[in-house]
């Protein structure tokens, strides 16, 4: 193991891979911090260059792009308002009122070095747990593994939130992408509808693309012409928020981070990070529900709990720091079990997927070094994003003003050229632009995208499982309730569906009686 | 209800998932995957979405309070216009190449959503002259060229 370690390291350590991590941070933060772009696009955008690159200084870059990304998600909410992703949202209750009071560059340090804590924290327990997680796992069987798989994707249905009937029909429609293609057994082709292209499988990099980079291109395009529409009438974009909401004038040295302030918030900082690493482990949960739920924690938890909301610094921490956290702890599961818990991960498995590597237990048995130099680089990103933006913060106020509908056009002809640079195949942009059409809808019809992409990234090793565990047992579905690893993750799925089985109908009932 | 939208209920949503698991199930199934054990798992799935859309179709019948999902009709014509502009674009770039049809297509979409002409003719120029160089010169790959290149 030492020796993987070494050499996993000293694999990372070469210049073209430095700078591609600088350049992955860099570039997430920037998408991250204009609004309606997010680093996730970014990744899917950036997936198929990785085919041309080495494993580590590929999937580094990746990761790097997505830390950068969840940091400059909280510049613009800071700044304006307008959390740059989803996540940031929590950043933003306390963020903004701290940059109204005149603390700008103050409130965005200090959310770096949350980002930056909680980064690291789940860095480190995901570079000492993922072995550990993955040598249990060695031992699965096709039952365990059909099981474990089940365990994932029931608690993706269950517990990302919205509604469950909802979050089944996507995880059941990416599982049905899964199967057109050739059988995994019989290698019988499987809806390929007489197209010679389809008779292998669906490209990823056209799935993914298109789910995660298309649409989201035409989501912004909606919001733009939303935001246009509501302008007509009443002046509210984000550059008009800015001028119109003045913040007050406080001395630039006032304006500064000091030690003091970060200790001051050292519990917060320890306690957001464990509740960001925990929450990003599962599947299904991310870092919405890790900055929310610890936001809430710190409130409970702190002295100066009436003031959140109002400008207080530890809920700028709480946040930051949770949602950080779960970027790198995501990863526990995918390269310990071989399962994405969220569309980023989803994204690192087919980033692997196109080196050849197969995510999973024996992961860090046949490729240890890869996976080291993964984390070396993983290490490396938070450094890179800590220095970076430290000295960058006072230009985000430009970057965050970018208008999207400038780099809408760019990303869709960046779309084409990175999935037909990929496979060589006109077929997959056509694809691509179905999918992308596809996502569209399901968004517009509140099915979430992460339920079909992990669907998809998981279908072949459920059906693989499955149909091996139907050879050796005759046919014999009790296996998967007399194996204990098996019986014990189903009963853990039948728990949690239970459990918000009763948690949605307690909802139900109190907003009855509202 | 302004005039400028429209409202879809929830429940015709998990109507339309019914329509797709049957349809899996009765036509596309049988006549696409040969029978047998290729047929077990997208036969399970397909099952899996007729029973959830069933289930939530027919409670929404009886308890009668399906939510709506409400679209602003001029955002849905111009995303739509949007969309339409990309569509001629990926099935036009085989035959007329990835260069000219990138800036048409950038100038296209840029006008549309309201940008100026500095700023359309710079990124429309410079951004597939980039890409083209990166992947022709750099990476060696080649684009669909069409009559042009």
């Amino acid at each position: 193991m030492f020796t993987q370690i070494v050499e996993g390291f000293s694999m990372m350590f070469t210049p073209m891979t430095i700078l591609l991590i600088l350049a992955g941070v860099i570039a997430g933060t920037f998408l991250g911090a204009i609004p309606g772009l997010t680093s996730t696009m970014g990744i899917a955008l950036i997936l198929p260059v990785t085919f041309y690159l080495d494993p580590i200084a590929g999937i580094s870059m990746l990761i790097a792009m997505y830390k950068g990304g969840m940091f400059g998600g909280s510049i613009s909410a800071i700044l304006f308002n307008a959390p740059g992703t989803p996540a940031a949202a929590a950043t933003a209750l306390d963020g903004y009122v701290l940059k109204q009071k005149g603390y700008p560059r103050k409130t965005i340090r200090l959310a770096l070095i949350s980002s930056t804590t909680g980064d690291l924290v789940g860095n480190l327990v995901l570079i000492f747990t993922a072995g550990l997680l993955a040598s249990v796992a060695l031992r699965f069987g096709p039952t365990e593994n059909a099981s474990l798989v089940i365990f994932a994707l029931v608690l993706i249905i269950v517990i990302t939130g919205n509604s469950i009937a909802k979050n089944l029909i996507s995880v059941l429609i990416g599982l049905l992408i899964a199967t057109i293609g050739a059988d995994p057994v019989t290698s019988i082709p499987r809806f390929d509808f007489g197209m010679v292209e389809l008779s292998g499988s669906v490209s990823i990099i056209a799935l993914v693309i298109g789910l995660l980079a298309v649409s989201e291109v035409f989501e912004t395009m909606a919001q733009h012409y939303r935001n246009r529409n509501k302008a007509d009438k009443s002046k509210s974009n984000i550059s008009e928020i800015e001028m119109g909401e003045k913040s007050q004038n406080v001395d630039k040295d006032e304006d500064n981070l000091t030690w003091k302030e970060v200790t001051a918030v050292k519990r917060t900082l320890g306690r957001s990070a464990i509740i960001g690493t925990l929450i990003g482990a599962l599947p299904g949960l991310g870092p919405v529900t890790a900055s929310f739920v610890s936001y809430a924690q710190a409130k409970s938890k702190s002295k100066n709990g009436d003031n959140f909301g109002k400008g207080e610094k530890e809920g700028v921490v709480a946040a930051e720091t949770a949602n950080s956290a779960v970027g790198s702890s995501n990863l526990i599961p995918l390269l310990s079990l071989g399962i994405p818990g969220d569309a980023t991960a989803a994204l690192i498995f087919g980033a692997l997927i196109i080196h050849g590597i197969i995510p999973g237990p024996q992961l860090i048995e046949t490729n240890g070094s890869i996976v080291y130099g993964i984390f070396a680089g993983m290490l490396l990103a938070s450094v890179f994003c800590l220095v970076i933006n430290w000295y960058a913060s006072n230009i985000f106020r430009k970057i965050a003003v970018i208008r999207p509908t400038v780099l809408m056009p760019v990303i869709l002809v960046l779309c084409i050229a990175g999935t037909y640079g990929y496979s060589q195949a006109s077929f997959d942009i056509i694809v691509m632009f179905i999918f992308g059409v596809l996502g569209f809808v399901l968004k517009k019809v509140e099915i979430p995208l992460v339920g079909v992409v992990i669907g998809f990234v998981l279908g072949p090793k459920l059906e693989e499982s499955i149909r091996q565990v139907l050879v050796l047992s005759n046919g014999d579905l009790g296996v998967f309730f007399t194996r204990p690893i098996s019986l014990a993750f189903l009963i853990i799925a039948l728990f949690v569906t239970f459990g918000q089985f009763r948690k949605e109908k307690k909802l139900k009932d109190e907003k009855k009686a509202a | 209800m302004n005039n400028n939208y429209f409202k879809i209920k929830d429940s015709y949503i998990y109507g339309l998932v019914v329509l797709l698991g049957l349809l899996l199930l009765i036509i596309v199934i049988p006549m696409q995957i040969q029978s047998g054990e290729p047929r077990l798992m997208p036969y399970l799935y397909a099952a899996g979405l007729l029973i959830v859309g069933l289930y939530k179709f027919i409670s929404f019948l009886f308890n009668k309070e399906s939510e709506y999902l409400k679209f602003n009709k001029t955002v849905i014509k111009y995303v739509g216009l949007n969309i339409l502009i990309y569509t001629a674009y990926i099935f036009l770039i085989q035959h007329i190449g990835f260069f000219i049809m990138s800036i048409i297509f950038i100038v296209a979409l840029l006008r549309v959503l309201g940008e100026g002409w500095k700023i359309t003719i710079i990124l429309s120029v410079v951004l597939p002259a980039s890409i083209y160089l990166l992947f022709t010169q750099i990476l060696a790959l080649y684009f669909p060229s069409g009559i042009l290149f």
